[in-house]
């Protein structure tokens, strides 16, 4: 497969005068899985449609190899796969027929369109089942086959939005080998996920979305180390209120915040942000004994992307 | 390679054939209205209402030519037209009016009563007691010839015999028009519902396209190397050939099932269905760019379908509606248009040329409800 290069340059794009997308730009290139991680309405399917060219945006620019893709379309549809939210596929049609229409939608025919119905389907281990109509299918399934029909014409680049909602483990599991083994294969695969585990375990950097633009974008290990916070749950039987005060004051908390308050007051549960984890929780514990106070609970929660973006936006990313 | 609209059709038309509860809705349940519709509607098309009709042609001036219209006058179920019994002083019905008669619908056999039957009952040369009937009509010409037989046989043998007396036999022979014959139920149910249930189709072509735009399958036929064009004729062609098809069995299903006669012309019908599958096609795509939903689009489609046709005549002939009533007809609704044109084929026996003013009225029709359609529809 030749090297791909995909260069987005100041996409912007509103809907009725809201912007969905402003002013994004990176380039990815083969055998990359990139990453864009954002919450629900971040502006990733928006940002995905202009990408593919399914979507004209209202500012800037894609580029496939150098070329604006609005000058070749033809050459981006050849180009890219891609793998909708929804399960796009005929139901009361089998899944073969499934992945024999959509081959055909890219002139696939003949023995290589046989030869890659095969092969779509026993990546993603739905042979036995071929013959069978999709509406029979599980959710798994169903997820699986909506993949392997955006792999039909083997694609340079792959766009994949939030490709494993509601899906069981092996279902997963069978999609993300599938995604790295194309990206071996030289594809460059843009993954859209509000769920930071897989951004995190399967792409090599990862752009964080947020209100239609981009907030960060590294490797994930990068960003933890750069943007991550550990939280620290500190439960405390006091009701002493000035203690979120002082365990604020300990060197390395970059925040305190009470998150619980039972029995009476008699104890509390803080939420500690910290820079260096190990090294905070021995102060925090070495001020609670210098004021005697017993600590009926600890919970770290070591650095990742979610609390990247929690520390980049002040919110979850499943709000 | 096959065309990418044909792939686009042909994938849609598989989907189609497996849905069995679409199937039916589209070709098993209007063959059931149209039977049932036509049955029940009958006696509209038969003047005269329940009793029925029989022209006697008394063509004997003996005592059991009279004698023989007596018997059937002493049947309750029909009314003698006496005009054919010159002998009380009216004008005499000739055995070509009696022809015409069942040419025109207005009754489904005749009975002509021949010179000399009281002679040959009397033992004189033997003659022929003729009974003309409406081939369309087998069952009430069945009754009448048997009626014949009968009544004959009292008239001679004064027994109730089954058989017609020595010297006497019955023959039987079909009236066919040459310009297109009586009007049946079927020849105005038929055509009318194969319209109404065609317009039902567009309902399926425009779920098709709804639904292609909700489960995310048009976005990914979009970023396919494929033209909007070949998209939009791949998903039009199937509802063009359901509806299309759907009107040739209905057809189909009236003659060989009930006898309805076709006319002169199959390329004249096959033209009107063509006009009729283009028309209602591009309505389909009018309506789905109208609606969001399927409730939205279920409640639009039986608005427009349930609408047309009860206002253009696809449910009742408009010949029994006033005037004016016809004239709108044929301004808010195709069936209007399209129920003139299978009546003139049908009815009148006329030919291709003669319906291309209401074929071409429908294809105007098309033109522009698919111009609208397509400036409104949103592919994204």
């Amino acid at each position: 497969m030749n090297d791909v290069r995909l260069e987005a340059r100041d996409l912007a794009r509103s809907y009725g005068g809201r912007p969905a997308v402003a002013g994004v730009g990176f380039s990815i290139g083969g055998g990359e899985i990139f990453g864009l991680l954002g919450p629900n309405g971040a502006g990733k399917t928006t940002l995905l449609s202009m990408l593919s060219g399914l979507l004209a945006p209202d500012a800037g620019s894609v580029l496939l190899d150098g070329t604006d893709i609005s000058a070749a379309p033809g050459r981006m549809k050849r180009a890219c796969g891609i793998v909708p939210q929804e399960i796009a596929l005929y139901q009361a049609l089998t899944g073969r027929d499934n992945l024999l229409f959509f081959g055909r939608l890219y002139g696939l025919h003949g023995r290589r369109l046989a030869r890659r119905v095969d092969e779509a389907l026993s990546a993603v281990g739905l042979t036995e089942r071929a013959g069978d109509a999709v509406r029979t299918y599980s959710g798994g399934m169903k997820r699986r086959l909506n993949f392997a029909a955006g792999l039909m014409h083997e694609p340079r680049i792959l766009f994949l939005d939030e490709p494993t909602v509601g899906v069981d483990p092996q279902s997963r599991n069978a999609i993300f080998d599938n995604v790295r083994r194309l990206a071996r294969g030289g594809a460059a695969v843009v993954y859209t996920t509000h769920y930071m585990e897989e951004a995190q375990s399967l792409c090599g950097r990862v752009a964080i979305l947020d209100n239609g633009a981009v907030l960060a974008l590294d490797t994930p290990q990068n960003l933890i180390d750069n943007r991550g916070r550990s939280i620290i749950h500190l439960g405390v039987g006091t009701a002493d209120r000035d203690l979120a005060a002082r365990i604020g004051s300990v060197p390395g908390v970059r925040s305190v915040r009470q998150v619980e308050s039972m029995s009476g007051d008699r104890r509390q549960v803080f939420e500690i942000e910290a820079a260096q984890t190990e090294a905070a929780v021995s102060r925090i514990l070495g001020l609670l004994a210098e004021l005697d106070l017993p600590m009926t609970s600890l919970k770290v929660f070591e650095p990742n992307l979610e609390s990247v973006f929690l520390h980049l936006t002040g919110k979850n990313l499943r709000d | 390679m096959t065309p990418t609209f044909i792939t686009i059709a042909l994938n849609d038309l598989k989907a189609q054939v497996r849905d069995v509860a679409s199937m039916v809705l589209l070709f098993v349940v209007p063959v059931a209205v149209i039977t049932i519709a036509s049955f029940a509607l009958s006696d509209l098309f038969r003047p005269g209402g329940a009793i029925l009709k029989v022209p006697v042609v008394n063509l004997d001036n003996g005592d059991h030519g009279a004698g023989l219209v007596a018997e059937f006058k002493a049947v309750g179920a029909i009314e003698v037209q006496e005009s054919a019994d010159s002998r009380d002083g009216k004008t005499a019905l000739t055995v070509e009016q009696a022809r015409r008669k069942i040419t025109a619908g207005e009754c489904d056999a005749v009975v002509v009563i021949p010179p000399g039957f009281s002679a040959a009952v009397g033992g004189g040369p033997a003659v022929e007691l003729l009974v003309l009937q409406d081939p369309a009509a087998p069952l009430m010409a069945g009754l009448v010839r048997g009626m014949a037989e009968g009544a004959a046989a009292r008239v001679a043998t004064g027994t109730a015999a089954a058989a017609a007396p020595p010297g006497v036999t019955v023959r039987t022979e079909n009236v066919q028009s040459v310009t297109g014959r009586a009007i049946d139920p079927f020849k105005q149910n038929v055509p009318g519902y194969a319209v109404m249930f065609a317009m039902f189709s567009m309902l399926m072509g425009s779920v098709s396209m709804l639904r292609e735009k909700q489960s995310g399958t048009l976005r990914r036929m979009l970023a396919a190397p494929v033209s909007r064009a070949s998209i939009l004729a791949g998903k039009m062609l199937p509802g063009f050939i359901t509806a299309f098809t759907q009107v040739a069995v209905f057809f189909a299903f009236g003659r060989i099932v009930f006898g309805m006669e076709l006319g002169n012309s199959i390329a004249g019908l096959t033209l009107m269905a063509a006009a009729v599958a283009l028309t209602t096609t591009c309505m389909g795509l009018l309506i789905v760019t109208l609606v969001k939903t399927d409730g939205q689009l279920a409640s639009a489609t039986v608005l427009v379908v349930v609408g047309m046709s009860s206002l253009g005549g696809s449910t009742w002939p408009l010949e029994i509606v006033p005037d004016f009533m016809r004239k709108l007809a044929h301004v808010v609704t195709i069936n209007a248009w399209a129920m003139d044109g299978f009546k003139d084929l049908l009815w009148y026996g006329k030919g291709l040329i003669d319906v291309l003013p209401e074929a071409g009225t429908l294809v105007l029709i098309s033109g522009l409800v698919f111009g609208i359609g397509l400036a409104r529809f949103r592919f994204e």
